[in-house]
């Protein structure tokens, strides 16, 4: 009951929850990835990225409807009208061709981004031990 | 689902209404539909569902870039009205959501606590009240002094854990005194989600109230049955004080039942208000709390005094309470009265 409107930022969990600052320039890649395997629409993208992520990130709707339109202002992804399986009219998303590129792009900005930082944490700590 | 889409029209009405904007609409509102559906699907309350969807809607300005209105949604809507009346007034930081929230839990939290103390408050004299009449009349086996003396022993005890409790409480709402002391603007982000907070919880305060308002009016009927049909009985006028105690008791429980079910309603208020609409250092309300303050704080020692006094001077212990209704009503009025001229005030500006 208490913790309903606490949960957000409760510090008492005992789980790293990413901030919505460290995970803002891959909301997109995390979009395209799913958009990857076939057409959906807001809300089950929503909802498989929470599936996805377990308890270690809760993607926002307005986070993620900013990252849908984004893309589709940039024609990385296409919308249409479609029903969802509970026959309510939803928007659909698609990925494009470069989408897809992109996505490609996206993923090997990761890795770098990934082996830059890690090369810096491992650094550090060889440096600190003797 | 009603609170929700109440939500999410408050989130938008500060905005102009531009095709972009209401496709965004429809399709967050569609977003969390879906979501609400799902989670009631799922065996969660209606309650526990809209606060989860609320509380995963996000933040409008995020929005901002991609519906190419930045400039309209980063000033505040109250801000050109405030820079108009005081253009160099220093304005309190906005509160955030997550503020906010965390005063909401408080209050919730302590709402019994709170409740309770009242209670307490407005028992303490009853002992005192009965004591040296069942003395009198020989119910109790003990002198008229005596009576007196373990009334006002009982008026103290239970004053004292009234206190001990209200003090406990600054635990939980010691974070949040920014937010009681009014040192904050007001944003419609945290507006509409204590309105939302407001209506999930409306329909329990207003059954409290329902039941508070009858209990009071109901509160006399057993003082006005014993005073009158126990008028000619050998213990007469101890039934009549008895009477004034079940007024007490039963006034208390009406402070009981409703008391813990408006901390939604008043967390509203305490939000929705801030400073920001004031556009001015001055806070007229804080302003005409503190007459009302200064007014309490040498109203209610004086009235004690006036109590003691006739009390152990006139020995008056069985009708020396009346201070209290007549002083309680006399400061309601005055209260009143305050905030009136405040108004006035309020309105000529």
């Amino acid at each position: 009951m208490n913790r309903r409107y606490t949960e957000p930022y409760d510090k008492q969990r005992n789980a790293i929850v990413i901030s919505a600052d460290a995970i803002r320039g891959y909301v997109d890649l995390l979009v395209l990835s799913l958009l990857r395997t076939g057409p959906s629409y807001a809300y089950e993208l929503a909802q498989r990225i929470t599936a996805i992520s377990g308890d270690d990130y809760a993607i926002k709707q307005t986070t993620l409807y900013s990252a849908v339109k984004r893309l589709e202002t940039s024609g990385l992804v296409s919308s249409f009208a479609d029903v969802s399986p509970t026959g309510k009219p939803r928007t659909y998303y698609r990925i494009s061709e470069s989408g897809l590129a992109h996505f490609d792009l996206k993923v090997e900005e990761w890795h770098s981004t990934k082996s830059v930082v890690d090369r810096f944490i491992n650094e550090t700590i060889e440096g600190a031990t003797p | 689902m009603n609170v929700i889409i109440a939500y999410l029209d408050s989130m938008f009405s500060a905005y102009p209404q531009t095709p972009r904007l209401l496709e965004a609409k429809a399709e967050l509102q569609g977003m969390m539909e879906d979501a609400y559906t799902n989670l009631i699907a799922e065996g969660h309350s209606e309650n526990e569902a809209v606060g989860r969807v609320i509380r995963d809607f996000g933040n409008l300005d995020e929005l901002a870039p991609v519906l190419g209105i930045t400039s309209d949604l980063t000033p505040e809507p109250a801000a050109p009205a405030a820079a108009r009346t005081a253009p160099t007034a220093p304005r309190h930081p906005p509160v955030t959501l997550e503020e906010a929230r965390g005063y909401a839990d408080a209050q919730q939290r302590i709402r019994f606590r709170v409740s309770t103390a009242v209670m307490l408050f407005v028992l303490s004299p009853s002992a005192l009240i009965s004591l040296p009449s069942a003395a009198d009349s020989g119910i109790l086996p003990i002198s008229d002094e005596a009576g007196v003396f373990i009334g006002i022993l009982l008026l103290l005890a239970l004053a004292a854990i009234g206190v001990a409790m209200i003090v406990t409480t600054s635990r939980e709402t010691g974070p949040f005194k920014r937010i009681e002391d009014n040192r904050f603007s007001a944003t419609p982000e945290v507006t509409s989600w204590a309105e939302s907070l407001a209506a999930q919880h409306d329909r329990a305060r207003v059954r409290a109230l329902q039941v508070a308002v009858a209990l009071w009016i109901l509160a006399p009927i057993p003082l006005i049955a014993f005073a009158l049909l126990l008028d000619d009985e050998t213990n007469g006028e101890f039934w009549t004080i008895i009477g004034v105690v079940l007024v007490l008791v039963i006034v208390a429980i009406g402070l009981g039942v409703l008391l813990p079910r408006v901390w939604a309603q008043s967390v509203l208020e305490k939000l929705s208000r801030g400073t920001s609409s004031r556009g001015s250092g001055v806070d007229p309300e804080e302003d005409e709390r503190s007459i009302v303050g200064v007014i309490a704080a040498f109203y209610w020692p004086t009235l004690t005094a006036i109590f003691l006094a006739w009390s152990f001077i006139g020995n008056a212990w069985s009708t020396s309470w009346i201070v209290w209704p007549v002083g309680a009503v006399l400061f309601g009025a005055i209260a009143a009265g305050g905030s009136a001229i405040e108004n006035y005030r309020r309105a000529r500006h």
